[in-house]
């Protein structure tokens, strides 16, 4: 990133209390917000996240507002302490959590919040179980939907045949949660995909590749938003 | 099909104690099955047995594996005993409390005289038959005739609490034994000490406390040429001639499995005793020889004066008064049909020359007399954090609730010696710790630094993120290795560790070996 930028911690009403968040953004005129969903945090999803927190960084340079959270109870955020132990046993089962349904809504906060904040077209990226949160909440007025190791394996996401916002996946060769080919398959089904990126000997965490995916969310949003990548 | 899958288990109580864990060793080096009684948590108790068995040459993991060895857990006292998820044969009761005076906990009897009693009913309420008592050559009590290796019901009275809670041990035992078609088998050891050939024990009572008030005066004289040292002013109440008989551990349970596995010897007494036991004055001699001291000398105890000590006897009585009517008051065990079992099997019980009995000494020193002993085979750090630590909170901690939680994981610290274990979690129950290489396969499995490690189990910092940072490395099932990071944050969470909480878990755990 070559220009300032500046962070702002802000605090988002959501559905279950206070959110905490960063925005991300340089002083030049913005052309469009982005919302950066985490993975579960079960998984290690907080607004901390390395690629997450590369995310916010980079995005900024294409003209966005970058906007990361923590869910309810989660990092930074505070909320009513969920039964960790309950919540994991039935995780370990299932690959779901009660708490699910409950961090989508929040996602669904932080989009509402950013839209009326920036007062610009908001774009979201979901990375994980955020891309299902993303995919669930994604609208008519959704700019751009990037969609980092979608959860294929775990959850649905059918809805996302009626949703017209132009789509990026970015996927990796070794992903338990998104195997290769079944990714590329779905992706190639998805109305208006802008492209489908598969990173060889990556897998479900990026490790090394953070600067890969920043760059290629950058050009998608910037394309979406209208600007130069 | 070998020998051992052709046969049920022998169940041996007390098996992490100083007889109990040589007879395991001795019976499934003869190729029988032992499942053994542990108190719980299992995981726990079945560690300290795996490490004891290690020293002995046993690989308890893949016994374990082969199913040659079984944990169940129960708690005789308690009467909390295993359901009959496994075939026993016969049982061979070796647990026992030691202490010579009652406790307020109501010790010894509540253990060798009540757990018996619930041992014997859950033997009753599975059919078996067959069962040996690890009982004591001094449950004989007072006497002052030969003891014959049969049941004395009507004795003259104990010299302490421990004797007469093995007679009334024996009691229940032979009482059960005429209840139905059943055998009854008594072992009565005389004092056991170390193994023969190399002193080696885990318990340091008894003859030890002899040695520690010698140990004493040893050390009441720091400077070795102090001319004092060998002109001890010691009174030592007892005769020259009579004789401790010390029996060492390797030859017990040598003998106990002996007669467990051969059923034509069942049903009798056996006095595992010494045929021919050093004597007062040759214990003396290797005392003396052993710390470099001299001076003490024999006092007839009718002629002896306990209200006139010294300061060096004063002190010395304070340490040894536990077993002081053992130097005076020694019966002669008839020993007949331990003999006949001896020249059977060619077990002969080794001499107590002065060598063996500095053996004896030198290994008890090397192990502070138990007092600092840690688990066997373990290394203060990590090891004791995934072999002590971890069996004993898992249970008390919430991922017990968690039923379905079933893995096997392999957690690598790099920089430490030794440092692989492999740990299974069976329904949110840790069931295993193995240390090494080998062992279970693992479906996932962690590798950091014992700096990384510490951070880690200390609570502070997500594993999670241990790994996103590149700190820590997974491996296998990277998902589960995953969501199980997070279980383990919130274990740690719950019980956070550090060196220092380690430290203390190592002191109470030698305190109760």
């Amino acid at each position: 990133m070559l220009v300032d930028l500046i962070q702002e911690a802000v605090r988002i009403e959501g559905p279950r209390g206070p959110l905490a968040g960063a925005l991300a953004y340089t002083e030049d005129a913005a052309l469009a917000a982005c919302l950066l969903v985490n993975p579960h945090p079960h998984m290690g999803g907080r607004m901390s996240n390395n690629l997450i927190a590369r995310l916010a960084a980079e995005l900024p340079s294409a003209g966005l507002i970058a906007l990361r959270f923590d869910y309810a109870g989660v990092g930074e955020s505070p909320g009513e302490p969920i039964d960790l132990y309950a919540s994991m046993a039935r995780f370990w089962a299932t690959d779901t959590a009660p708490e699910d349904p409950l961090m989508i809504e929040d996602a669904r906060a932080a989009a509402g919040w950013l839209r009326s904040q920036a007062g610009l077209p908001v774009g979201l990226v979901g990375y994980s179980f955020g891309a299902y949160a993303a995919a669930s909440i994604a609208d008519a007025d959704t700019i751009g939907l990037a969609m980092i190791s979608p959860t294929l394996t775990r959850h649905d996401f059918s809805t996302l045949a009626a949703c017209a916002a132009p789509k990026l996946v970015v996927y990796s060769d070794d992903d338990f949660a998104t195997p290769a080919d079944a990714t590329q398959r779905w992706a190639g089904s998805l109305p208006n995909l802008r492209g489908a990126h598969r990173l060889a000997g990556g897998n479900h965490f990026f490790r090394g590749q953070e600067d890969r995916v920043a760059d290629l969310c950058r050009r998608f949003f910037a394309e979406c938003a209208g600007g130069s990548p | 099909m070998n020998r051992a899958s052709q046969t049920g288990f022998i169940l041996i109580t007390g098996s992490t104690g100083f007889v109990g864990h040589y007879l395991v060793a001795e019976l499934l080096r003869r190729g029988r099955r032992c499942a053994v009684l542990l108190r719980p948590p299992l995981v726990g108790s079945l560690g300290r047995l795996g490490a004891l068995l290690g020293e002995l040459g046993v690989d308890a993991a893949s016994a374990m594996a082969e199913e040659r060895l079984v944990g169940l857990e129960g708690d005789l006292a308690e009467g909390t005993l295993p359901g009959d998820r496994w075939s026993i044969d016969a049982v061979v009761h070796a647990a026992a409390v030691t202490a010579f005076e009652p406790d307020a906990a109501g010790e010894p009897y509540r253990t060798n005289v009540r757990g018996t009693r619930h041992l014997l009913d859950w033997a009753s309420s599975r059919g078996i038959a067959d069962l040996h008592l690890v009982s004591s050559a001094y449950s004989c009590g007072r006497v002052d005739r030969p003891v014959a290796e049969r049941f004395n019901a009507r004795p003259d009275g104990f010299h302490n609490a421990y004797e007469d809670s093995k007679h009334q041990a024996e009691r229940c035992c032979l009482d059960w034994g005429r209840g139905g078609p059943r055998r009854v088998t008594l072992h009565r050891p005389s004092v056991v000490v170390g193994e023969w050939g190399t002193g080696r024990a885990t318990k340091f009572g008894g003859f030890y406390l002899s040695a520690r008030a010698a140990e004493f005066l040893d050390r009441s004289f720091p400077d070795r040429l102090d001319p004092r040292r060998m002109n001890i002013p010691l009174r030592l109440k007892g005769r020259p001639g009579e004789c401790q008989n010390i029996v060492p551990v390797d030859y017990v349970a040598g003998m106990i499995a002996a007669i467990v596995t051969e059923p034509a010897r069942h049903g009798r007494v056996y006095h595992l005793v010494h045929p021919d036991p050093p004597s007062n004055a040759r214990i003396k001699s290797a005392f003396e020889h052993y710390f470099g001291i001299a001076g003490g000398r024999f006092v007839p105890p009718e002629d002896f004066d306990a209200f006139d000590l010294n300061e060096y006897e004063r002190r010395f009585y304070e340490i040894s008064r536990p077993i002081e009517h053992y130097f005076l008051d020694t019966p002669t065990f008839l020993r007949d049909q331990t003999a006949t079992v001896e020249a059977q099997t060619g077990i002969g019980c080794p001499a107590f020359d002065l060598a063996a009995i500095e053996r004896l000494l030198a290994y008890a020193q090397s192990a502070q007399w138990g007092r600092r002993r840690r688990p066997p085979g373990m290394t203060p750090g990590c090891a004791l954090y995934f072999e002590a630590f971890l069996p004993a909170h898992v249970g008390r901690s919430q991922v017990a609730r968690m039923t379905a939680l079933s893995a096997v994981m392999r957690f690598i610290i790099e920089d430490e010696p030794d440092g692989e274990w492999v740990c299974r979690f069976d329904g949110g129950r840790l069931s295993t710790v193995h240390r090494g290489r080998n062992g279970l396969p693992e479906q996932f499995g962690y590798r950091t630094t014992r700096e990384v490690f510490w951070e880690a189990v200390s609570g502070r910092v997500p594993p999670q993120d241990l790994f996103l940072s590149g700190r820590a490395e997974v491996f296998g099932d990277v998902e589960r290795a995953l969501k199980m990071a997070m279980i383990l944050h919130a274990f740690t969470r719950e019980f956070p560790c550090t060196p220092a909480v380690l430290a203390g878990l190592g002191r109470s755990s030698c305190s109760s070996t």
